[in-house]
């Protein structure tokens, strides 16, 4: 595509030099802060709820996200927003209420620590070193993709874009660690809502309001569950108890409460309820976000009559053909700066996961046990600046594949699906043994690679079912393995599992404290905005 | 007692900070340049170049007004 969508000018320029300067300012503004590895790593458990909460929300809002969700409104309506209330929401709610005491109070710093102590050494191995290897084949994914759109919006080369963004997201983590990443998530946030708001108002306004816009729709794009009883009569050929079973449990659950690069968030703050109002507080944000990308999508859907379609252009153009459309010079150079910090909330947030894991989980427990903790801060940076190069090789591994981001995301909820069984086991049945985790987790990935290669692709409505069912089954095989080595097994002492379980753990009490600050009211309210939500939509 | 935790710099002074000269720089481009679309009938940088304005000064406000300090709860 020669064509260059936008010709941005000297103020959209400056805008989006400004931003860097900003970013990396961040970073030098850290680097002085950094004595510890509990700075460099876990932000010194300091951050208060407000930030920790929006970092949360914005590792995981990334540009893919943005450009595909608003790629996925226009091409199956509302339908889309299913992946921000029942397949985001109740496994946030959970996560704070019942997953984050474990690991806050236990003091671990990665998700597979908790494996170890739980588990065994090899369950947290096996645990590292596969989260390792798609950590960093996702952060080369998003870096390639990133580098497409802008090659096409303004006409950078390929390689310049991959290069430039990468040389920026190293400097600014690479100085400043967590605490940059996590300041510059809160940054990027403000910056994508501020950046994108006025495309859904204005589009409205042109199509001449909601109701308005649906009407020039097809039936399904405005209704969440209404046409679910039937796969066929939806645009995302799925039954609502797919929906339900695969998104909302299993996919959601594994993703929101096992994924470090979200829950390390978490970690960052400053006392147990603020690590527990994190994930609570970013519900009441993740549930705003279909405003800020499907509507988009939908309204794309209308104006653009031939997007999706043979010689039109491509469903992940919807979001930026809106931009083109309504933004004039000096608002444009905010909208593409939402975009890049978009890209990079989401590559910082990979990269920040892989480091802690690389350097506590693999570098620290294999390599090198009793380092002063300088060294380990040093490793980190070495992990940082491997794990970006190794990305820039991966970026064009991925670009050499086209399609490879659907297979990745495929495996990734694999992966999660089967670990979400093994911690739902570990914290919940205290029976659950050390090798029962070990060959749950083994089997449950296994199971899902080989059903994957085992079912034809057209087996399902469309490869969204397909993901949904295949992560219920491996999560089913992780759990009944799990459970049969177990009683086998010699379980672990009450000693041993002491803070580990539900049974053998302090609840901690809020009751002295005003509702606003106490997680279980918060999640409360959530639950109620998402049932409202979903009954609106209906 | 805990230890005492580490105190990074104010982060809400950098968020007003980017967003009062996003302001100043939109808006002012709308002010005086006053750009032109097609399906857009106002000027659009300037109302929301005042938008970003407000935000990022009422960030500065408030980071000034209550400063930032590391209290240990519970």
């Amino acid at each position: 595509m020669d064509k260059v969508l936008f010709h941005a000018g000297v103020v959209d320029y400056l805008v989006i030099i400004l931003y860097f300067v900003f970013v990396i300012g961040i970073g030098f503004l850290l680097k002085n802060h950094m004595k510890s590895g509990d700075d460099f790593f876990l932000s010194g458990r300091s951050m208060p709820t407000w930030i920790t909460g929006l970092a949360f929300l914005s590792a995981n809002l990334g540009a893919l996200e943005l450009l595909g969700m608003a790629a996925n409104g226009a091409e199956y309506g509302i339908l889309t927003a299913h992946f921000y209330f029942i397949g985001a929401i109740p496994a946030m709610i959970f996560l704070g209420l019942y997953m984050m005491p474990f690991y806050y109070a236990t003091k671990i710093r990665s998700v597979p620590e908790y494996l170890k102590l739980r588990y065994n050494e090899a369950t947290r191995a096996l645990n590292a070193v596969a989260f390792s290897v798609m950590t960093i084949l996702v952060s080369g994914i998003s870096l390639y993709s990133m580098g497409l759109i802008f090659k096409v919006l303004i006409g950078w080369s390929l390689t310049t874009s991959i290069l430039f963004s990468a040389v920026i997201v190293l400097i600014y983590v690479g100085l400043g660690g967590l605490t940059s990443s996590i300041y510059n998530e809160v940054l990027q946030f403000f910056l994508i809502w501020f950046g994108l708001l006025p495309i859904p108002f204005i589009g409205l306004h042109e199509l001449g309001g909601w109701d308005k816009m649906l009407e020039r729709l097809p039936d399904s794009f405005g209704h969440l569950w209404q046409n679910t009883a039937d796969p066929s009569q939806n645009a995302m050929g799925i039954s609502w108890l797919g929906i339900v079973l695969g998104l909302g449990f299993v996919l959601a659950f594994g993703y929101w409460t096992t994924d470090f690069l979200v829950v390390q968030r978490g970690f960052a703050a400053k006392n147990l309820r603020a690590a527990q109002n994190t994930p609570i507080f970013a519900t009441f944000f993740k549930m705003a976000v279909p405003f800020l990308v499907i509507i988009p999508g939908l309204i794309a859907a209308v104006l653009f009559h031939n997007i999706g379609k043979p010689g039109g252009p491509s469903y992940n153009l919807a979001l930026p053909l809106l931009i083109q459309r309504y933004y004039p010079p000096g608002l444009l150079g905010l909208g593409l700066t939402a975009m890049l910090a978009s890209f990079m909330s989401g590559m910082a947030g990979n990269i920040t996961a892989f480091t802690s894991i690389f350097t506590y989980d693999i570098y620290q427990s294999y390599i090198k046990k009793d380092a002063p903790d300088k060294h380990y801060i040093l490793v980190g940076r070495w992990a940082i600046v491997i794990g970006i190069i190794v990305s820039i090789g991966t970026a064009y591994i991925a670009g050499s594949f086209p399609s490879v981001m659907d297979y990745m995301q495929t495996l990734f909820s694999f992966f999660n699906a089967p670990l979400f069984a093994i911690f739902l086991l570990g914290m919940f049945w205290k029976r659950t043994t050390a090798w029962g985790g070990f060959w749950g987790l083994l089997s449950g990935v296994v199971g899902a690679i080989v059903l994957y290669i085992a079912i034809p692709a057209d087996f399902y409505g469309s490869a969204q079912a397909g993901n949904f069912w295949r992560a219920f089954i491996a999560w089913a095989i992780a759990m009944v393995v799990a459970i049969g080595v177990s009683f086998f097994t010699k379980p672990k002492s009450k000693e041993e599992l002491q803070g580990l379980v539900y049974a053998y753990s302090e609840k901690p009490n809020y009751k002295h404290l005003s509702w606003y600050k106490r997680p279980g009211v918060l999640s409360a309210i959530s639950l109620v905005i998402l049932v409202v939500i979903n009954i609106w939509l209906w | 007692m805990k230890p005492k935790k580490q105190t990074y710099f104010d982060l809400r002074k950098v968020i007003g900070g980017v967003f009062t000269i996003y302001g100043l720089i939109i808006s002012g481009y709308g002010l005086f340049a006053a750009p032109v679309k097609t399906h857009i009938h106002s000027n659009l940088n300037l109302w929301w170049g005042l938008v970003l304005l407000i935000f990022g000064l009422a960030f500065l406000a408030l980071s000034f007004w209550k400063p930032a300090i590391i209290v240990e709860e519970e």
